[in-house]
């Protein structure tokens, strides 16, 4: 192990590694805080460039692209309240409120931070359980991730703020809307209306860019300009001691759970942050103050996804299959390189395994000197008056809509959902829970269906096979756990009719 | 001073004009003489992306101007061809083509333009795809698979990126031909079919032999026949469909088209450039190394196996619709 390690060490410590791995995490940290701009488009432009360089240092370029991208996610999350993707979404509750209150500079460091414990953590979990966890992966079919997916959705309880019956609805929008597109089990169209641009579904990015980004600019208009500029004083820099104590626990468990969500293909890194912020809720003795700018609730989400981005290495490396598109990027890297990930790369090219680990761990040291100080360049950021900052948003959010498939559709998507984030917000419902069942929604069903396919019918698949009753098991027993509350409150309510 | 300004003014005009009417002048006599925009149909990052990526920038060199690449993703790869052929149909304007924005979009009528004025230039790669199973399975050869699920019918089910894909097309075509009742359990993409292989959720499936390979390799996974008509180089136990009797299932299509109604002289010299690029040893090194199979086809062979795609896609229409 010692060996390994020191061997990764000599093979990053070479200048040019060193170079690139700085230069990957400063792309990654750009494209990362600016909204729309994914690390996917930026890694297939830079791919030719790499062809001339040797294996480990080309993966070491772009794997820093990629988790320095979702270190910048959280800042315009927190600043502005423009999620740049899914996994970022759950920043925005109380990372944006934190900012309204002056307190953007405890935000953004705790999410700096955190994310520095959370990519240590994922290091470690690299190294240690990479090959053991793969298996573990692997023992994850269509009927487990119905049962984990099912106890992802029960998450929406800890979603809603005020009225849990809204956050339902919510989240059944979210489900429906889903539902758009080519359906992947039997190839028909589904509320496509025929139109082209609708067979993959709607776009993620236009979707949470118009709940979050334009409706809150057209909520904040509707109120009133004077009423918001609360936010151009700020508090304080960096979090204080009691924010500290706060995040602790938050980032260490959000960095685990992140760790083993992120080996599972497939929602992995949305999936996370949404658990992270369940669970911390849950855990909170006060879970009133989540919502309203608590900062466990950007410490622990923070963590779970990037740690989620370490773990999405797991499937790449052991087992040669790439995960989503940045890992189809580094897949096709690694090959063009003569390198082929799967089983047999760290035996057979110990130096890409290692050289690429010990680079994460510095480019994370890196990212953390380099977003310290950036963060006080941020907060000025919030003293631009409305008048300029609210047109620069609807600039970005346009941009970010359009630039991911290229086509104007997306931007009217974008503004549709900002019309229907601004409504949601006027009627009181939270767009949050909308996102959780637009991202598990159609993987919930196509894991439904395939389980069924599998089991000519059955439902007992289910529960035949023990993770996916396990996972059954708890979400009923969470389920149960939470309307008892309710329950009562209801037959109260009840019996002061009758005794009236 | 005033007067001095108004001279400067004058001449920058006059410079300006000059330079606009030589561009003119220029633009009758050769083509091409600006960029040309080579419109990828999927997001960037995905496979069709990264190999336009590798070829395009030795097209460039033949073809004597700069291409640049825009992105239009959607309708599985047909939107960001209608938005080529809705521009000046004069050669400065390419597509990727692929299954779904040919044949296959064709069969079942999802094509929102006119087929025949696709004009295919030439097509780059090639997916082999291979039936596969884990070696503890008792199916250890293409025999065995026939024998038990003949006896066996509906039991047996097999993993695939959906039906669609070639990977689909190559096995509903194979099952067809053979008569057997194998249940389909279409995943979201090639990655999560393997592992849903590897994880022995599905007792069969129907992958690239790219992702397969290291597998393969290692033990983890068997082969059990290779849709086509080649065998693997890597694999020399392993027999094709076409050896085994069975029809040659059609080849995945990532190909360049332009529209038909593009003057010939232009079609002729893209026609050369992408021969030229596609017979550069170093170009094709690149791609296989990326994973991909590439196979020159020109414009003739290329159209002709577009239409061959028809006939054959639509021959299992049925088993690719449910």
């Amino acid at each position: 192990m010692w060996e390994s390690i020191l061997l990764g060490f000599s093979v990053v410590l070479q200048p040019i590694n060193l170079l690139l791995c700085f230069v990957g995490v400063l792309i990654g940290t750009l494209i990362g805080v600016l909204p729309g701009l994914g690390p996917g488009a930026t890694i297939a432009l830079l791919f030719p460039v790499t062809l001339g360089m040797a294996p480990t240092s080309a993966i070491i370029l772009l794997a820093g692209i990629f988790y320095g991208a979702q270190y910048g996610g959280s800042t315009t999350s927190i600043l502005v309240n423009i999620p740049g993707e899914a996994a970022s979404v759950v920043t925005c509750l109380d990372g944006h409120r934190m900012a309204l209150q002056g307190r953007a500079g405890p935000a953004l460091g705790i999410a700096a931070l955190g994310s520095f414990v959370a990519g240590t953590v994922s290091v470690v979990g690299l190294m240690v359980l990479a090959v053991p966890l793969s298996s573990f992966a692997l023992r994850f079919g269509p009927p487990e991730y119905f049962g984990l997916l099912t106890l992802g959705m029960t998450l929406v309880v800890y979603l809603a703020q005020k009225s849990v019956q809204k956050a339902l609805i919510s989240a059944l929008l979210g489900i429906f809307i889903s539902q758009v597109g080519i359906d992947q089990i039997s190839s028909a169209q589904r509320f496509t209306f025929g139109l082209g641009e609708l067979f993959d579904g709607i776009s993620m990015v236009p979707l949470v860019m118009g709940l979050f980004g334009l409706g809150e600019v057209l909520l904040s208009l509707e109120r009133g300009i004077s009423k918001i500029s609360v936010i151009t004083h700020v508090k304080n820099l960096l979090p204080n001691l009691q924010d500290w104590k706060d995040s602790t626990w938050p980032v260490i468990r959000g960095s685990v759970l992140g760790f083993f969500l992120g080996v599972l293909p497939g929602g992995g890194p949305t999936l996370s942050s949404f658990a992270s912020y369940g669970l911390e809720k849950r855990l909170s003795k006060r879970p009133e103050r989540f919502g309203n700018g608590a900062i466990e609730g950007v410490a622990g989400p923070e963590a779970a996804n990037n740690s989620a981005t370490g773990g999405s290495f797991v499937p790449l490396l052991t087992l040669g299959v790439p995960t989503n598109v940045v890992m189809a990027l580094l897949f096709s890297a690694l090959m063009v390189h003569g390198v082929q990930p799967g089983p047999l790369l760290i035996k057979q090219y110990p130096d890409v395994f290692w050289g690429l680990i010990i680079s994460m761990y510095l480019g994370n040291a890196i990212l953390l000197v380099l977003n310290l100080p950036l963060i006080t360049i941020w907060i000025k950021l919030l003293k631009i008056p409305y008048g300029i900052l609210f047109p620069l948003i609807i600039m970005f959010t346009l941009i970010g809509a359009y630039s991911e498939r290229g086509l104007a559709f997306d931007v009217f998507v974008m503004i549709v959902f900002g019309v229907v984030g601004y409504l949601m917000r006027k009627c009181e419902y939270e767009p949050a829970p909308l996102v959780l069942g637009f991202v598990l929604g159609d993987i919930l069903e196509e894991s439904l269906r395939r389980s069924l396919i599998m089991s000519d019918g059955s439902v007992f698949i289910f529960f035949e096979r023990p993770i996916s009753a396990a996972f059954l098991i708890f979400a009923m027993l969470l389920l149960i756990s939470n309307s008892i509350p309710l329950l009562k409150e209801r037959l109260k309510t009840l019996e002061k009719v009758e005794i009236i | 001073m005033r007067r001095r300004f108004m001279k400067a003014v004058w001449l920058i005009l006059a410079v300006i004009i000059v330079t606009l009417t030589n561009i003119d002048a220029k633009a009758a006599e050769e083509f091409p003489n600006r960029p040309i925009e080579f419109v990828v149909c999927y997001p960037p990052g995905g496979g069709a992306d990264l190999s336009a990526r590798i070829i395009l920038p030795e097209v460039e060199k033949h073809i004597g101007a700069p291409i640049y690449i825009t992105n239009k993703a959607g309708g599985e790869g047909t939107v960001g061809v209608s938005y080529a052929l809705n521009k000046k149909p004069d050669g400065y304007t390419l597509f990727g083509l692929h299954q779904s924005s040919t044949f296959v979009g064709r069969v079942f009528g999802q094509l929102p333009y006119d087929f025949n004025e696709i004009y295919p230039i030439s097509n780059w790669i090639d997916n082999l795809n291979i039936f596969a199973a884990k070696p503890n399975s008792p199916l250890k050869m293409f025999k065995d698979l026939l024998e038990y699920a003949r006896q066996n019918p509906g039991k047996l089910k097999y993993g695939v990126p959906s039906k669609r894909t070639s990977q689909g097309i190559g096995a509903e075509l194979l099952l067809s031909d053979a008569r057997l009742d194998i249940v389909a359990v279409p995943f979201k993409g090639s990655g999560p079919t393997m592992t849903a292989l590897l994880g022995g959720h599905v007792d069969l499936a129907s992958i690239p032999y790219a992702m397969a390979k290291p597998h393969i390799q290692a033990g983890s996974v068997r082969a059990l026949v290779v849709f086509g008509k080649k065998r693997v180089e890597e694999l020399p136990d392993v027999p094709t469909a076409v050896e085994l009797g069975y029809e040659e299932a059609p080849l995945a299509i990532a190909g360049a088209g332009v529209s038909a109604k593009v003057p010939q002289d232009r079609i002729e010299k893209l026609n050369r450039a992408f021969e030229k690029a596609m017979k550069d040893p170093k170009v094709l090194d690149q791609l296989r190394k990326a994973g991909f199979d590439p196979v020159y086809m020109d414009q003739g062979a290329f159209k002709k196996h577009i239409l061959e795609g028809v006939e054959k896609v639509n021959r299992i229409k049925d088993r690719l619709k449910d």
